[in-house]
């Protein structure tokens, strides 16, 4: 798989304040990559550098492969914090300036302006929006190149429960069709939904990397019931692999040194004379591994 | 022509925008042709009318110098805050962001600038014409009356020559330097517009810098340093096109100030410097 993003040790510096530090991560194509982490952990930052409005304190980027190429960034949709406009022009010719500075044909103008829903209210001045209605005029300006990589910061921040539900089912689509998509999110939730791979910031640095599905799996823990819930526990405390075994909320949450099949801990119970009412692989929500991480570092 | 596209697509939605140029369009003409035909002197119970130019030179001059100031106070104020708009908006983050090479980007506004420059010379270049036919049209002014006005405003005797009119395009050439004049002050502004990105403080530190100069020379004249004065950005635009000498301009006695080499190529030299250090500061800054 081709290189979409790669950054080698970005730094950012604010006097001696690091708002980024020594920061590396690699983007594949095709990849929904989600840049995680609180305020102020240097996720705008570091797409800042990427795309070139702020400078870098040492370190390189690079995007497709080549350092530096002319017009690169011409093939990248990206939105920064918020929708940024002419207030006064309408979202038509906001996204005519969009267009020419783009190089793009105009055409493309009401095609995605009717993709984002748009399209009614394109000849309305910018000012006259609502929030979800210019969070989509930016997502329409990122598309309108039909770019490679689409770079969308907080692509949900402030948005009611039906706008987010539309830029994720819009952002979903657009990952549908094979675009490479970065977003950077603290809500941890989001990520979740909309991700293939993740990277986690904290105080500039980036504490893990990796596929989201690789996370939701390390915790090989299960979650168990029966008749006789003392009997159940004392049988799984004879299972080699078991690491500990707890009782919560009349349930028994039995944890594993490695991975383990459902199936296969079932066969081992019955093979015991005990049948479970509930076998359950507890799947760690990505909330869980976050704080987690954050606090152990 | 795509950067020149662009810049335009921006500025003619703005309503200020709107506002400054219409002001422009209609006071410039009230200021340089209505306002001569209604001021007026009663000198021994008749109409006079000292601001008429008495030939079409001075009809040129006077419209250029007019025309000059007035864009100093209006197309300055459309520049600077065509650019800091864009640090308000942070449009000019979204431009870069979007793709916008930011050499482009204050290539740009530089064409922008020329390009309303341009625009306002021909509108005076217009003007001119109008102007020089309708002072043309009216009486040529008595001698006598003028030597009278004269001698009481400043005391001299004069030496006068009331010949024709002249020819429509006599003088015509004042209003390149009312390009050459203009261009010096938009670089200032584009300069200070980049340096400040806000505003009201930019126009503010704009008039301010041509008052606190105009000090600082006035510092220099009276401790021997007048050598250095005409070197100034701000005395070197204004010897580009000086302040005329009313009454010579108004009598046509003499044609107005010759051409000055000298600031001519110092306006050129400072408005190159202005747009450069301009350049360097926006290539070399964060855009946040």
């Amino acid at each position: 798989m081709s290189t979409v993003l790669e950054i080698k040790n970005l730094t950012k510096a604010y006097g001696k304040f690091l708002a980024v530090d020594n920061l590396s991560l690699t983007v594949k194509k095709g990849n929904v990559f989600g840049i995680l982490g609180p305020n102020g952990s240097g996720k705008t930052t570091t797409l800042g550098m990427v795309l070139d409005v702020l400078n870098t304190s040492s370190g390189t980027y690079s995007w497709f492969g080549e350092e530096q190429a002319s017009n690169y960034r011409k093939k990248i949709g990206a939105i920064l914090e918020h929708p940024i406009f002419y207030p006064e022009l309408t979202g038509y010719k906001n996204l005519e300036v969009t267009a020419l500075i783009k190089e793009v044909s105009l055409e493309r103008i009401d095609e995605v302006l009717k993709r984002v829903e748009l399209f009614e209210r394109k000849d309305s001045a910018f000012n006259t929006y609502s929030l979800g209605m210019k969070q989509r005029l930016s997502l329409a300006a990122a598309l309108l190149s039909d770019p490679e990589v689409l770079v969308l910061d907080e692509p949900t921040n402030g948005l009611d429960p039906e706008g987010i539900r539309q830029m994720r089912e819009l952002i979903l689509s657009i990952a549908a069709e094979g675009k490479t998509i970065i977003i950077s999110s603290h809500i941890l939730d989001e990520i979740q939904k909309m991700c293939t791979h993740f990277g986690i910031l904290k105080n500039g640095k980036l504490l893990m990397q990796g596929a989201i599905g690789d996370l939701l799996t390390s915790k090989n823990e299960f979650s168990l019931n029966s008749q006789d819930v003392e009997q159940l526990k004392s049988c799984l405390k004879t299972h080699p692999r078991l690491s500990k075994v707890e009782n919560k909320e009349g349930k028994l949450f039995a944890t594993f040194n490695d991975t383990i099949k459902g199936s296969e801990l079932n066969q081992f119970l019955f093979e015991k004379g005990i049948v479970v009412s509930e076998l359950v692989e507890v799947k760690s929500s990505l909330e869980d591994e976050f704080l987690e991480i954050v606090k152990n570092k | 022509m795509r950067l020149l596209k662009i810049e335009f697509k921006k500025i003619v939605g703005n309503k200020s925008f709107k506002v400054f140029s219409l002001m422009f369009l209609v006071f410039l003409p009230a200021l340089a042709i209505l306002a001569p035909l209604f001021v007026n002197f009663d000198i021994n119970g008749e109409d006079f009318y000292p601001f008429i130019p008495s030939d079409y030179e001075a009809s040129w001059y006077a419209i250029s110098f007019i025309s000059s100031w007035f864009c100093f106070f209006l197309l300055s104020f459309i520049l600077i805050y065509h650019i800091t708009n864009e640090y308000t908006y942070r449009t000019v983050r979204q431009n870069v962001i979007d793709g916008f090479n930011r050499n482009d980007y204050i290539k740009g506004k530089v064409y922008l600038m020329l390009t309303l420059l341009g625009l306002a010379t021909l509108y005076v270049f217009f003007i001119g014409i109008i102007g020089g036919l309708i002072f043309s049209s009216y009486e040529p002014k008595d001698p006598t009356m003028i030597q009278e006005f004269f001698k009481a405003m400043e005391g001299d005797e004069l030496e006068f020559d009331n010949s024709s009119f002249g020819n429509l395009f006599d003088g015509v050439e004042n209003i390149i330097r009312f390009f050459i004049q203009c261009l010096g002050g938009f670089s200032i502004a584009f300069l200070i517009a980049f340096l400040v990105k806000r505003g009201i403080l930019a126009v503010l530190i704009f008039y301010g810098y041509f008052l606190i100069e105009k000090i600082g020379g006035a510092i220099f004249y009276n401790n021997g340093m007048e050598s250095l004065v005409d070197f100034l950005p701000t005395f070197s635009f204004i010897n580009v096109l000086p302040y005329p000498s009313l009454m010579k301009l108004l009598s046509g006695i003499s044609s107005p100030e010759s051409f000055d080499w000298m600031a001519i190529g110092l306006t050129l030299l400072y408005s190159l410097a202005a747009i450069f250090l301009a350049k360097r500061l926006f290539m070399k800054r964060d855009i946040s």
